[in-house]
């Protein structure tokens, strides 16, 4: 084809690219809920299938069959059990604005710079190959399809490839280095990768359709023809199930789906809620599985298409464009581009803000550049390094492209780098669980890996290539034959990849326990290894468990943070922090959360070891002990439960004080009654004290007076007395059935026994008035449960109270027994002049006689009713004056129905 | 000179009776009410000299007649001397403030009482 | 237990789940040469077990989303 249509066409993808980030970083301001974030999430992680996926799979199907399933199976299944380690990762990294793989290996093992620069050298020597083959894939489709012969003018090709480079180069600058604070998300470089992976499946699946239904009669007509030529390797698995490779692809290729920089950027910094993960389970698992359902046909379909005629990487592209299908040819380039650019621009993102923070900022740059006054120049100082990285990575790339160029295919190059971040595996998801790791041992860990990784997986696959002697295979380094690279210790029939995975994990996680157990860790790690394993229980905290005991002045804290982020966003920052917790700025020293969360900030511009080395520079730590940072970290956990419990408790308290107010006044209330009752008893002591007073003090002045007169004074006296007595009798047992001190003696009792031997009592009384008292139901059985001598009270006051009442000679009253409904009931009627109907509540009250009596002389002490209305209540039942009959008063008590 | 004419109200007849004894004896005209009907309609007969008032009467009570005494031209000069089982310092100020001369807590020393009678009476 | 341990559980249950269809003894059994309707017996195999794992985790936040709200 037209190599300048191609050049063209590649123009105007890449320019598309530029417009969707565009757009995105513009929607992304205007807030809009255009696009829904999930999806882009889920199909930003499919930036795991690279130009590795996209061209080399077919030709791993053609040399290994099946085998390069794996890759994929390995994702699949650990997105299962990656989402409860990834959602606690985001967590980590959001709270904490970690935003590489090197910073959060170094924060969680105490913020230290040596882990950080150790990762990012490994990730270095692990990935940069792997971009390079990225490079490479897109100058060989290049070539392809414009039709440049292969293997002619290499040097023209490298020139290509850093052409590629520069390009590619420019864009990431221009979207992912926008903002010092690399925290900050590229929300439209992730909506162009995510449109991307779009691109190479619809580019691929277009692919496989033609394959299987336009040059061949379906998927079962290849798979016929093939068996018919004898490609019988399609079909089933080789060695990759006997020597062990098959369990060690799935993985190394499932730890790389959170390990590799670029996946870590999607999956974890990239990520904009927590919640897009449940989409992501699912969809990406069927990303995978749908890139690769035409794999194996197309592959079949290459073999018996085109043989040997190209390279088996070059199936995908070379089958439409050789059988005529130029337009399906351009579409699945533009896939292979889009493959190959996502990883090289998300790769390249990662790996710059690693080396940028990790190596060239720490370099002694960072100490002049928070020194300087000149904030400007400090962001653009930072900017500029991350540029340059990416520059340098790419150069880099560039380089070993065509210097070191293997000969090995594309997935090989990608197993090797997935086998070296697999080693971060041990220490990352320890570290997420395991409060004892220590940083000694991680560095232990991922060194050891690393070497053991060097030893058994790459120098094979150099000594393969032919740049070292191939004796060192067969005998072992200096001729120890259980040194042997691909068979260490004497363990035979695995394969290179599963030998090496075994025993590069073997010692990385040995040597993590071991050393870890070994060394203790310092005071700044068990912090941050507290915070990452108990992570759950630090969001919402104020200022979180990094609550170091700092001390700085407020100036220098500001004006550190103005340096990396600049002047006003920094206030921006601080304020709101501020006002959010409530926290002071203008005081001369700075609150601790003030610096702590300046920190983060600092953590997500330049990495967590520097932005601690400057903070502790300006800083003064106070000496505080473990156990007092244990203490703290415990205090914000109560704080939080505090918080909850309080918000409970403020409920319960407003309904408390309700109830509060509400006995308050029942108890004013009854306080003004007992005083008022006080009050009138000791008045209606003080009214027969002062008769008996009077009187006697008139017997005594006058000894001269007539007996007659003398006897009726005294007399007189000893009724008074009788009365006083009485009444105090009275008031007692009152208080004592009100205060609940009197206990009710049950017993059986035979109301009409008890009811006849009161009225017997009281006979005399009446005869005396002449009066008829009668008891119309003598023969009343009914035995009744009920404090007799109570209950023989209240009788006793009602008929007493009647025959005071009743007129004599005409007074006439009659007690009797009534069952009503299951309700015993006592009447006691009399014919006298009756209650008002206004009175009859009345009546009960304490004292309402003498309140309102109209007669000369109280004829009761008031406190009758009151008494029998507290008998009967405590029996349960209702004592009344009846209304219905307009002659005479009928008292009636009631007992409930047993 | 006539014996000065005093009225006793109390609804307690005992109280009644030895006060109208005391007072007698000590040469007093006594009248005498069981309530403050009564009392009201011997002040307009008799007007008497002094009022042995008592204050809780179920029909009116003794200030009422206390201050209705004090209100009258004709009767303002009677002399008032509350006998009162109410014996709080409020009752007592409202007591002197109705124009009473005295007022005397229940019970009371019947030698006090006409110790009293006997000055004001003077 | 917690809902969220719970939740924990049942994933890496799944994971050790699809690790077991996906390696041995299952897949030693359908590593052969055969043809089902004209495809490949570990090829069939394979995508099936792969989509029913796919379902299971749609299946699995499903449930959960459904939870959340």
């Amino acid at each position: 084809m037209n190599k300048l249509l191609i050049i063209i066409c590649s123009v105007a993808y890449l320019s598309l690219l530029f417009l969707i980030a565009y757009l995105v970083e513009q929607q992304r301001k205007s807030k809009s809920k255009f696009l829904d974030k999930s999806w882009i999430y889920a199909l930003s992680l499919a930036v795991y299938c690279t130009a590795w996926t996209f061209y080399g799979s077919v030709g791993r199907a053609v040399t290994n069959g099946p085998e390069f399933l794996t890759i994929y199976l390995g994702p699949s299944v650990m997105c299962a059990l990656f989402i409860p380690v990834l959602r606690k990762l985001i967590i980590i990294c959001k709270t904490q604005r970690i935003n590489t793989i090197a910073d959060l290996i170094s924060n969680r093992y105490g913020k230290n710079y040596t882990l950080g620069i150790l990762v990012t050298l490994f990730c270095i020597v692990g990935v940069l190959p792997y971009i390079a083959i990225q490079l490479k894939a897109i100058a060989t489709s290049l070539h392809i399809i414009t039709g440049v012969p292969k293997g002619i003018s290499p040097a023209s090709w490298s020139n290509d490839t850093l052409v590629i480079a520069g390009i590619l180069s420019v864009f990431i600058i221009i979207f992912g280095t926008r903002s010092a604070d690399a925290s900050e998300r590229h929300e439209g470089l992730v909506a162009t990768i995510a449109f991307e992976s779009i691109i190479k499946l619809i580019a691929f699946l277009a692919l496989g359709f033609t394959t299987c239904y336009v040059l061949f009669n379906g998927f079962a007509a290849i798979s016929s023809e093939a068996q018919l030529k004898g490609f019988t390797r399609f079909f089933t698995l080789h060695d990759g199930l006997e020597n062990n490779d098959w369990l060690a692809m799935i993985f190394v290729s499932g730890l790389a789906t959170i390990f590799l920089p670029r996946q870590f950027q999607v999956a974890v910094v990239e990520n904009t809620d927590v919640r897009h993960l449940h989409k992501a389970t699912w969809l990406f698992p069927l990303y995978l599985l749908l890139i690769n359902i035409f794999v194996l046909p197309v592959a079949m379909g290459g073999q018996l298409l085109l043989g040997n005629q190209v390279s088996v990487d070059a199936y995908v592209l070379a089958l439409p464009l050789r059988t005529g299908h130029p337009l399906l040819g351009l579409l699945v380039y533009i896939g292979g581009f889009s493959a190959a650019s996502g990883m090289i621009i998300v790769e390249t993102i990662a790996l710059s803000t690693m080396v940028s923070n990790n190596l060239i900022l720490p370099l002694g740059i960072l100490k002049n550049l928070a020194a300087g006054g000149d904030e400007k120049a400090t962001i653009r100082s930072i900017i500029f390094s991350r540029r340059a990285s990416i520059v340098i990575i790419l150069l880099l790339a560039c380089l070993y492209d065509k210097w070191i160029a293997t000969s090995s295919s594309l997935v090989s190059i990608g197993l090797i780098s997935m086998a070296a971040v697999a080693q971060f595996a041990p220490a990352v998801i320890g570290g997420l669980y395991l409060k004892w790791l220590t940083r000694k041992g991680a560095i232990t860990a991922i060194t050891l890996g690393f070497f053991v990784w060097f030893i058994t997986i790459v120098v094979p696959s150099i000594i393969t290539a032919g740049y070292m002697d191939h004796s060192i295979l067969d005998q072992g380094f200096f001729g120890i034959s259980w040194l042997r690279p691909t068979g260490l210790f004497g363990v035979q029939r695995m394969g290179v990849l599963a030998h090496g995975v075994f025993w590069s994990m073997i010692a990385n996680i040995g040597s993590l326990f071991v050393i870890s157990l070994l060394t203790h860790p310092s005071r700044q790690e068990e912090y941050q290894s507290e915070l990452f394993v108990h992570i759950d229980q630090y969001i919402g905290v104020t200022g979180g468990p990094g609550m170091w005991k700092l001390s700085a002045r407020m100036e220098s804290v500001s004006g550190l943070l103005a340096n990396f982020i600049g002047r006003e966003r920094a206030a921006n920052l601080l304020g709101a922090y501020a006002q959010r917790h409530k926290i002071l700025l203008d005081k001369e020293e700075a609150d601790p959360r003030i610096i702590d969360f300046s920190e983060k900030i600092l953590t997500g511009v330049i990495g967590s070891a520097s932005a601690r080395v400057l903070i502790s520079n300006i800083a003064q730590e106070e000496e505080i002990s473990i156990s007092e940072v244990m203490n703290i970290v415990k205090e914000s956990q109560q704080v939080l439960e505090l918080n909850k419990e309080l918000k409970k408790k403020s409920a319960e308290l407003s309904r408390a004080k309700q109830q509060l107010t509400d006995v308050n006044e029942r108890l004013m209330k009854s306080d003004v009654l007992k005083d008022e009752f006080l009050y009138t008893v000791t008045h209606e002591l003080r009214t027969p004290l002062t008769s008996i007073r009077a009187l006697s003090e008139i017997l005594y002045d006058n000894p001269d007076m007539e007996e007659e007169q003398r006897q009726f004074y005294l007399e007189a006296i000893v009724k008074e007395i009788e009365r006083l007595s009485h009444l105090i009798t009275q008031v007692l047992n009152l208080e004592r059935y009100e205060s609940g001190r009197q206990k009710l003696n049950y017993a059986a009792v035979e109301l009409g026994g008890l009811i006849a031997e009161v009225i017997a009592s009281l006979q005399p009384l009446a005869q005396e008035k002449r009066i008829s008292l009668a008891f119309t139901d003598p023969n009343f059985m009914t035995l009744q449960q009920c404090d007799r001598d109570l209950i023989r009270q209240v009788i006793y006051n009602l008929v007493s109270n009647a025959i005071k009442f009743v007129p004599e000679d005409t007074g006439c009253i009659t007690v009797t027994c009534r069952m009503v409904e299951d309700e015993l009931q006592v009447w006691v009627e009399d014919n006298g002049k009756g209650i008002p109907a206004e009175l009859r509540e009345l009546v009960f009250d304490k004292f309402f006689q003498a309140k309102n009596q109209t007669i000369q002389k109280p004829v009761g002490s008031g406190l009758g009713l009151a008494i029998c209305k507290r008998i009967v209540e405590m029996h349960g039942g209702r004592i009344f004056v009846d209304g219905l009959s307009p002659q005479g008063a009928k008292f009636v008590f009631t007992f409930p129905s047993n | 000179m006539q014996a000065k004419k005093i009225l006793v109200v109390d609804d307690d007849p005992y109280i009644l009776m030895s006060l109208e004894f005391l007072m007698k004896k000590s040469g007093y005209n006594v009248m005498i009410a069981r309530n403050g009907t009564e009392a009201l309609a011997s002040i307009k007969t008799h007007q008497p000299d002094l009022i042995l008032l008592d204050i809780m009467m179920p029909d009116v009570d003794g200030y009422s007649i206390c201050k209705h005494v004090k209100s009258k031209k004709d009767l303002k000069h009677i002399h008032v001397i509350f006998l009162s089982a109410k014996t709080k310092e409020s009752d007592i100020k409202k007591g002197l403030e109705c124009g009473a001369s005295l007022y005397i807590p229940k019970p009371f020393s019947t030698r006090d009482l006409m110790k009293q009678v006997n000055e004001l009476m003077a | 237990m917690k809902l969220e341990e719970r939740k924990k559980a049942i994933y890496v249950l799944l994971a050790f789940f699809m690790l077991l269809i996906f390696n041995a003894p299952i897949l030693y059994s359908v590593n052969r040469p055969d043809f089902l309707g004209g495809i490949p017996v570990l090829f069939v195999y394979l995508f099936c077990a792969w989509l029913s794992c796919i379902l299971l985790l749609l299946f699995h936040s499903l449930i959960r989303t459904k939870r959340k709200h």
